[in-house]
Order: structure tokens, then sequence, then C-alpha cells
């Protein structure tokens, strides 16, 4: 601040008063008194005449951050242990950071304990922001493995986004390792923790990597070790929401930033990528040992500049007591270049391996190579570095004794394992190829190598995760090159792509030759090309090359051989009609039946045999409700391909839709147990299965998982899901996997109407109204008929009118003067709505106007369910005198009434008498040693007694 | 930090202790000071300057959830606010005595001081201006020490302050004015 102001020296308390003066006036006013002022002094006048003219002038920029709307503290204080926030009550504080606040909760619709995350930094102003943080949130919510800590839900409460996520008990890796630091742990304990901790995150981030989910914020306090060991990994992909706007730019970090990899620190927040996970880790691993993390600095701009330049710490070093064992993995993780780093799940295999004793695959670098490697930077050869890193060695003329020994050890190791992932990319391509999932195909190839490009292409490719080609590493090697350029053609050409199925035939014929001795991938992949393409020739060609220079009895092989050949048989359709092919896989993914019906056409006329077209053609009518046409032309098509698993699953799906579920169940089964099953035969069948009362069967072949291939098959697994949910009366997970069905493909009538179902039993009739609606509204823009519902609708509208009256008495707090009404609606909050608080809050209401009303018939009870229902819910036993008083109120007026005739009565009394509810809560009552469990008795023995009584 | 210890405190200076009062202050400075070593040194854009993140963080440690309520919070926010600008002020006068430059482990209110200055802001002076404001108009004074120091929106300033809040805005218009003159004399 300038010591030399513009005018003398201001004199405050003059000015202030003054200004406090005119700024409420209007200008004339103001005018007015600034001209009696100038008589007084005109300096004074002055003065204040410039304070009030840059009131109008942009703010300084610290006044401009003084009024930016900040949230943190008002929301704060409005969250506090014992809050409700819809149905969550909060209990204690189980801990704050930097992001925010997490509360542990219990949730009453679904009886659990939770954790709940309050985020107190946020753009929460944006209005779109509530919508776009759910639907982050969600996506995280789809993953489910053993070490990930499952994400439930994300809302966003009065402007303050939270997470409820399951409540973990334990501790978190920070604290452990800060325990260390106090308390230095027994030998060994180091590596039993890195070990642990290691292959369980590992794992759960390889799971995760799979479906294209990544953490980009692992680090010792996102790592909680429960108190049984099983290690889990918090806030999984929705680091990017706690981190900043998830619009790329990073904003504010809170906590440290040490563990993050350099393209992270300096890239955008998108430019993580799994291997910077996998960088994570390995900080994670070093500091287990080391007692610190690999990069430190004082200050921010330092530690994210050590990240990206300086080289990470010589593992050796003695003070950092990095075991010997360990020490390759962590430096492969800590590698300035993703792509030098191991996929998570190498990693978990090289953690095996050293807990097992076993030696690990990956070698030491020399301090000399690895130096070289940094300071030339380029992207390494899509192998193991090591090779790079020995003949760089070699050519430097390194040559100590113990460089030698280990060199030539490891060079015979090295080619050993080359040879044994050639081997496995091979049965893993052919296998792909020929239509076997690309998850289980893949997986020996990911376990055995690093970072293999080619299986990861593959995957990509195959396992229909791009849409267009791919654009081969330039930096490969020449023969990995024409490869990809050829599997990227074929996959083309499947989907339609005429022009492509010529350039197949081209590059897959110069990959199959590049090499000294074709790969049987090339030549598979060269075989299918040319087949597709209708050149004979080339086929041939290929075949006869696999059968010479393989041995017969190769099962890979044959396989191929015979698979080529039935690819003809499958008539590609001519150049016209694979448009409309292509066109009719877009509706059905769109779940636009008819649309997929006039496209396939054409197709069906043209290429009677296409399986494909055969199946979308009958997925088409069965959606249209057209069943038995539908039953007709896959039984047809089964005929002609009567090994076909999809055709077997898609007739088994066909008949779940008409409703004949002991079909559905034959087919599915048969296809489940194809050498290579189709993606939906499983969900499909545990859908049937649960149709027809094999619960427990049913869920356990949902809990084996589902491989789908493409983002249809992925929406219907969960559609078949949530049905199997909702027949095992799991409501709540069953809304919430139509939901996901419905967010993969948003017109899916069968969903929405289940859904809808789902919703009303649930208690959420606005929802379930909703769905409904929209399912109808759907069906007729795409001609479907759709099973006649009118009956629920008019429920579901009656219950909606219900549920508006309702929240209308709930809030008027006021009971209206028609008391019976009012009883209706109570009921109707806990019996239809299930909210049984309110409820009793309602019926308390009535009881002081009108008691009469719980002596009639049937009220009393259904107004003592509710009593019970909420103490249930809360594991307490504060209605149970109020629950007694009401069922004696009704006992009270049956006994005294002689109009009911005897049976009736009797009849009732057994009724109560037998009520589940009453049961379960005495129950609960005498198992938690309630003082109103005799009361409670008491009542019982009274309506033996009455009962009795009629009798005699 | 004993959670139940500084509870007592609390409510003790709530009803009057003076010597409670003065504890807690110390501790709410010692505890600023504490955390502004702890944390990293945050980015800051030329505009952002954030104790608020310190206090807010205090708040947050001393009494993680146990108090309840809007006055505790008013209470803590008034102690904080003052302790903050005394803490700030104290490193500044530090930092320009110590003729001999930074000393390489730079903190938060190194930060905050730095980012104060860049912004046209000299802490000592604003701290001195302060208390002239104060002797003037203690309400304004304390105004903007909550805002500018405790980072306290409007709605909080009128709890703290026990007034309602078309008064508080009104005052600030006025203290914006004072602000401005500060800032940019």
């Amino acid at each position: 601040m300038n010591s030399e102001p513009r005018l003398p020296s201001l004199d405050w308390s003059t000015l202030l008063p003054l200004l406090e003066d005119l700024l409420p006036r209007s200008l004339e006013e103001r005018a007015a008194l600034i001209s009696e002022i100038r008589s007084q002094s005109s300096e004074l006048a002055e003065r204040v005449l410039d304070l009030l003219a840059r009131e109008s002038d942009p703010d300084p920029p610290l006044l401009r951050a003084l009024e930016a709307p900040r949230f943190h503290a008002i929301e704060l204080r409005a969250i506090q242990s014992g809050d409700r926030l819809g149905r969550y009550h909060l209990r204690q504080v189980l801990g704050h950071g930097g992001q925010g606040v997490v509360f542990e909760a219990w949730d009453e619709r679904l009886q659990r304990s939770v954790a709940i995350k309050f985020l107190l930094r946020s753009d929460s102003g944006n209005p779109t922001f509530a919508q776009k943080f759910s639907r982050e949130v969600e996506a995280a919510s789809l993953l489910s493995h053993e070490n990930i800590c499952p994400v439930f839900e994300g809302s966003v409460h009065e402007g303050l986004p939270m997470i409820v996520m399951r409540r973990l008990t334990g501790r978190t890796l920070r604290q452990t390792l800060t325990d260390f630091g106090s308390h230095p742990p027994a030998p060994g304990e180091r590596n039993r923790l890195a070990l642990q901790v290691g292959i369980a995150v590992g794992r759960g981030l390889s799971a995760a990597h799979a479906v294209g989910l990544v953490h980009r914020d692992v680090k010792p306090s996102n790592v909680m070790i429960a108190e049984d060991g099983v290690v889990s990994i918090l806030d999984f992909g929705i680091s990017h929401i706690t981190q900043g706007t998830p619009d790329g730019d990073i904003g504010r970090r809170s906590g440290t930033p040490a563990y993050l990899a350099p393209e992270q620190v300096g890239g955008t927040a998108y430019a993580a990528n799994p291997k910077s996970d996998a960088h994570a880790v390995g900080a994670l691993l070093f500091e287990i040992f080391a007692g610190m993390s690999p990069y430190q600095s004082p200050t921010l701009e330092g530690l994210y500049r050590a990240i990206q330049d300086k080289p990470p710490p010589d593992l050796r070093a003695r003070k950092l007591s990095i075991p010997h064992d360990f020490r390759p993995i962590i430096a492969a993780c800590l590698q300035k270049e993703p792509e030098l780093r191991p996929t998570a799940a190498f990693l978990v295999s090289e953690l095996d391996r050293i807990r097992s004793g076993l030696a690990p695959l990956l070698q030491p670098m020399s301090p000399l190579a690895s130096a070289i490697r940094w300071t030339k930077r380029h992207p390494a050869k899509a192998s193991l570095a090591v090779s790079a890193i020995f003949s760089v060695a070699l050519a430097a003329g390194l040559a100590s004794w113990s460089m030698q020994h280990t060199k030539s050890l490891a060079w015979a190791e090295q080619r050993r394992h080359d040879a044994a992932v050639d081997e496995s990319l091979d049965l893993a391509f052919c296998r792909a190829l020929m239509g076997e999932s690309t998850a289980t195909a893949f997986q020996p190839v990911f376990q055995l190598a690093s970072h293999q490009r080619e299986a990861q292409v593959g995957v990509s490719l195959l396992g229909g995760h791009t849409n267009e080609g791919l654009a081969a590493n330039p930096s490969s090697s020449p023969e990995v090159v024409h490869f990809e350029d050829a599997l990227t053609a074929f996959v083309l050409a499947k989907r339609g792509s005429i022009a492509a199925s010529d350039r197949a035939v081209r590059a897959s014929y110069r990959a199959a030759l590049a090499a000294e001795k074709p790969r049987r991938r090339n030549l598979a992949l060269l075989a299918f090309s040319a087949e597709l393409a209708g050149d004979r020739e080339r086929a041939d060609q290929a075949c006869r090359i696999l059968r010479t220079q393989w041995p017969t009895n190769d099962p890979v092989v044959a396989d191929v051989i015979r698979y080529s050949s039935m690819i003809t048989s499958h008539e590609l359709p001519p150049e016209s009609a694979r448009a409309s092919l292509r066109r009719a896989r877009v509706a059905t993914q769109e779940y636009r039946p008819n649309a997929a019906l006039a496209e396939l056409g054409p197709v069906r006329q043209d290429a009677p045999l296409n399986s494909e077209a055969i199946i979308l053609h009958g997925r088409a009518l069965s959606r249209l409700t057209r069943h038995g046409e539908a039953k007709t032309v896959i039984s047809q098509g089964l005929k002609e391909h009567p090994r076909s698993a999809e055709l077997r699953a898609e007739a088994g799906l066909a008949a779940i839709a008409a409703g004949d579920f002991p079909e559905a169940v034959v087919h599915l089964r048969l296809a489940c147990a194809a050498d290579q099953p189709a993606a939906l035969a499983a969900p499909g069948l545990a859908h049937a299965l649960a149709e027809i009362g094999r619960i427990d069967e049913a869920l356990q072949i949902t809990s084996q998982g589902a491989f789908p291939r493409s983002g249809q098959d992925l929406s219907e697994i969960h559609f078949h899901t949530g049905a199997v949910l909702f027949r095992s009366g799991k409501i709540a997970e069953a809304i919430v996997a139509l939901r996901s069905c419905l967010v993969l493909t948003p017109e899916h009538v069968p969903a929405l109407i289940l859904l809808s179902t789902c919703l009303e039993r649930h208690g959420d009739i606005p929802a379930a109204l909703k769905a409904m609606g929209d399912a109808r509204v759907i069906a007729s823009k795409n001609a479907i008929s759709v099973p006649d519902r009118s009956e629920d609708l008019a429920r579901l509208e009656r219950h909606q009118r219900d549920w508006a009256a309702a929240e209308r008495l709930l809030l008027d707090e006021e009971i209206s003067s028609d008391h019976a009404e009012s009883f209706r609606l109570a009921l109707f909050t806990h019996e239809v709505l299930k909210r049984p608080e309110e409820s009793l809050r309602l019926l308390l209401g009535l009881e002081a106007r009108a008691p009469s009303l719980f002596g009639r018939p049937g009220h009393g009870l259904r107004a003592a369910r509710v009593a019970m229902q909420a103490d249930l819910l809360k594991k307490e036993d504060r209605h149970a005198p109020v629950a007694q008083r009401w069922m004696r109120v009704e006992l009270g007026q049956i006994q005294a009434s002689l109009s009911a005739p005897v049976a009736a009565r009797r009849k009732f009394l057994a009724q109560w008498h037998q009520d589940p509810i009453l049961r379960e809560y005495q129950s609960h009552l005498s198992s938690h040693y309630s003082i109103h469990c005799e009361s409670l008795d008491a009542l019982r023995e009274d309506l033996w007694r009455a009962e009795a009584h009629l009798d005699g | 930090m004993n959670p139940t210890n500084v509870s007592q405190l609390f409510q003790e200076a709530a009803l009057g202790n003076r010597e409670a009062e003065a504890k807690l202050f110390d501790l709410v400075c010692q505890e600023l000071r504490a955390r502004a070593h702890l944390l990293m040194a945050k980015e800051r854009s030329e505009h952002s300057f954030d104790t608020t993140d310190l206090v807010h963080e205090t708040w947050l440690r001393l009494f993680s959830g146990n108090t309840r309520g809007r006055l505790a919070h008013s209470h803590f926010l008034r102690l904080a606010a003052t302790a903050m600008r005394h803490v700030l002020v104290d490193h500044a006068r530090r930092k320009a005595a110590n003729k001999r430059g930074p000393s390489g482990n730079r903190i938060a209110l190194d930060l905050a001081v730095e980012g104060l200055s860049r912004s046209g802001c000299d802490v000592v002076a604003l701290h001195d201006s302060l208390d002239q404001l104060r002797s003037v108009d203690s309400q304004l004074g304390q105004l903007v020490e909550l805002r500018f120091f405790g980072g306290a929106t409007l709605v909080e300033c009128a709890e703290a302050m026990d007034v309602a809040l078309p008064t508080v805005e009104r005052k600030w218009r006025l203290a914006r004015i004072w602000l401005r003159a500060q800032l940019e004399p």
C-alpha cells in the first residue's frame, strides 16, 4: 500500500458517519446534502464525492475474492451429528480432511450403516452440477470388487454435495504408516504390509481399469485396512470431483499431491490413465519401506517440479531399506513414462510371485541405464524395457562381474519370457477372433506381460470398446504395426465397412508374411479377413501355411481352420445389405424395433443365413411382442447354426419375453454350457430361474458376474439382473440395476415397466408414475404394444393423489376436520409410501382429536403396525405403549360389539394373533430385554382369551 | 487436542470467563500457526487470499462436530478472525525484520502475506488502520475483521455480531468503501 495518498489523509471519524448517512439516499437528496457539506468544507465534500464515485468502479481483486460465494462455513454448521438428511440419520463424525467431513450415518430405507462424505468445496452454484455429480457417482457405483469400497449414491443436499458409501471399520494406510513412525514395526512387518496392500490395491485397480475407470488419487489416506485384513480403496472414480471441477481445471487441490504421476501434474485433470494409478501404487510401496514419499519438497511448486523432472530416488540406498525383491517393481511403477510402468494386473502377479518366494520377472535396472533412459526419454519398445537396457549397457561396455552374471541369467530368462508372451498372444488373439470374450481370452497375456500393447489393442478392438479404428503406435516394430492395422481393418469390415474388408485382406497378408515365421494370429487374421471379403485363394493360402507349419494336434490351428470355413457359411450379405445390417444394429441398440425390422428386410432376403441378422430379427420381433414370429425365426436359425451359442441364448431371451420361463431355462442352460458362451446367457438364465422361483440359484449366477461385449450387452445384463433382484425381494438394489440399464438405453420399455413396479413397491409413487408414463409414451412412439396396465396406472394415479394429500397433511401439521380421511392417509403413508415415522406422527395427532377412530374394525391393528414398524427400523421400543394402546382400543370394541357375527370376530382375532409384524415385534422386544415385553405378552394372552371366549 | 477441554473452555468463555477466553484465544492462535505450517503451500491465483481455509480447518480440528449450534460457531469465528489477524501481522512483521530474505521453508502464512502484498495490501498497515477504524466505529471494525480475516459470510457476520442481516449489509457497503480506500488510496 502506498503511503502517499493522493488527497490529504482521511479523517474517517468524520467521513464515516457522513457516508453512512448518504448511502441510502436518492441522488437528489445526496446532491442537496453534499452542497451543505461543501459550504462547510469543500475538501471534505470532494473527498466524499470521490469515495462515492469509486464505489461504481470495478472491484479490486481482494474485494472480489471476499464477495465470492463461499459455501463451506454455512453448510458446515448445517450438518451435525443427529441431523437427518432424507433417509440418512447422521451419527458421529468419522473424520475430516481437506476435502470435507465424513460422517457415519444410518440408512433407514435399507437399514444399514453407511459413511457419508460431504464435500465442502464445490461449484455448487452451478445448476447442472447436481446432475453431473450424480451421474459421475453413479458410474463409480457400478464398480463391484472386494477391494473397492462401494459407493452407493451421490447427491446434492441443499447445495452441498455428498457421497454415500459403505461404512468401513479399520484404519487407513496413512494411520498405519504414521504409527510406524512412532513405533517402529517388527522385522518383516513392512514386507507383509507391502504385499497385503500392494496385492489388494492392485487387484481393485485392475478390475476398475478393465472397465475403463481410473482412480487418479491413490494415496495412503485413501486405502483402508479393515480389522479382518481386507484392504479397500476409497474414493474411487470420484477423485476428480473432489479435486476440482470436472471440466479439466484442477482448481484447488486438497491434501498432498506427492503420489501423483508426472502426466497428472503436468497435464489437465484428464491426463490421468491407468498407468498413473500404477505410479501411485509404486509411491505407496516406497513409503511403506522408506517411511516417506518418493518426492518431497517444502513448496507445492517444488513438489510438482520434482515429480515431473527429478529422477526417482535410488532404491538401493541403505536408508530406504527397500528389500531387494521389491526394487524392480517399485522402480517400474515410478517410471516417468507411463508406458514403461506395469499394468495393475502385472503388479499383482509380481507381488504374488514375491509372496510365494519365486523370483520376480522384472530384473533390476542398472543406474547407468536408468540414467540414460531418463535423459533420452523416448518411448520404449512395446516389450519389457530390460532388454533395451541391457543392450545399451553392453554397447557402453560396462562389465563388472556381477553385472555380467546377472546379465546372462537375465538374458536367458528374458528370451523364455518373450517366447511365452508371444505364445499366449497367439492363443489369445485366435480365441478372441473366434468369438470368445476378450476378458477371458486375454487374461493369460496380462498375467504374463507388463503392458502388452498388442493385447491392449486386441481387447480394445475386439471387445468393441472403440467405434473407429486405432492409430497404430508408430514406434512399435513394423510387424506389430502391420498387425494392428490389419486388425483394425478386420474389425471395421465385420461391422459392415466394405472398403475395409479389402484393406483388411491386404494388410493381413502383409502382416502375415512380415515375420520370418508367420505367427498364428496373423495367419488367422488373414484367413478370416479373406473369407469376409470372399477371397478364397488367400484364405486357402493362410490355412495351408497353418497346416504345414504347425503340428497337426495343435488345437488352436485346428479351430482356426475350421472357423474360417464356417465364416463362408454365414454368407456375408452383399455390399448394399451390409449398411442395412449396420443400421439395424444401431436401431437395436437404441431400442427401436420397428426401425430395426425395416432395415433387416433386405438383409434377411439376401443373406438368409447370416446369424447376426437372425438374432437382430428375433430380438426386434420379441420386443414388439410378436412372440410367435420371433420363436419361428430363431428356431429356423438354430437349425442352420445348431452350435451357435448366441442364437441359443437369443432363443432363451425370446422365451423370457414371451413369458415361457421353463423353456427359456432349457435354452439358456444350453447356451451357458457352450465353449464360448454368449454374453447374455448367464444373466438371462438367472432371470428365467428367478421367474420360476429358483431364487437362490439365480442369485448365485448373478454373483458370478458377466462379461459384456458391448454397451448393449451391458444394458441388457443390468435389466436381467434387475429382474432377478426384484424377484428375490431386493427392491432397492433392483432399482439401482434397472436405472443402470436405463442410463445406457433410455428407451428400454420392459425396464421402465419393471422399474415402475419396483418403485411402487418401494413407496416412491411419483417416480413410479413417471416411469410408467415414460414407458407408455415410448411404446406408443415406437408402435410397441405394451401389456395392458390400465389397472396399474389407475392405481398409481390414485396413489399419486393420496400421496399429494398425505404430503400436504404432513406439511400443514393441521389435521383437517375429516378425520376418517386423515386416518386413511396416515395409514397410506405407512403402507404404501413406507414412511412409518411420519405416519406415526399423523396418527398420534389424530388420536388426540378422534380416539374413537382406532376402535373401528381393523384400524387399531393397522395403526399399531405403524408404531411397531417404526420401532423395528430403529431397533427401539419407544412406541410399544402406543402400539399396545391402539390394539387394546380395537380389542375392546370387538369384545363389546355384539352386532358383528362371531365367526368374523374370531377370524379377526386369529389374524391378529398370527400377524407377522406383531410376532417380529415381540421377538424384537424380548431379545432386547425390553420392559414392554411383558405388556405385549399380556396383550397376546388377552387376544387368546377373547378368541376362546367367542367360542365358548 | 483434548476435545472436552476445548468445549469446556469454550463454554466458560461464552459465560464471560475472561481467563478462559484468553486461553481459548491462545489456543486458536497456536492452532492456526500449526495448521499453517502443516499445510502444503496452496496454489494461489493472483486474486485468491485464503486464510479462510486456515480458519475453517482450525474450526474442524478443534471442534469436529462436538459443539453444536450457531452460537458456538459465531463465537469461534469472532475469536478466530482476531487470532488470524494477529498471527498474520506477527508473521509479516517478523518477515519484514528478517532482512536476509526467505529462509526456504515457505509456508501458507508466507504466501498469504505475499499474496496480499501482490494485491496491493500491506498487512501491517491494514492492521494499524483497522485499529484506527475500530476506535471510530467498532462495529465496522469488527465487521471488516470478521470478513477479511475470518472469511465469514454476511450471514455469519450478522450472527457473530448479533445484529440483523440488513444492518450488516448496510454496514458492509460502508466497509467496502473503507477497504477500497485502504487498498487503492
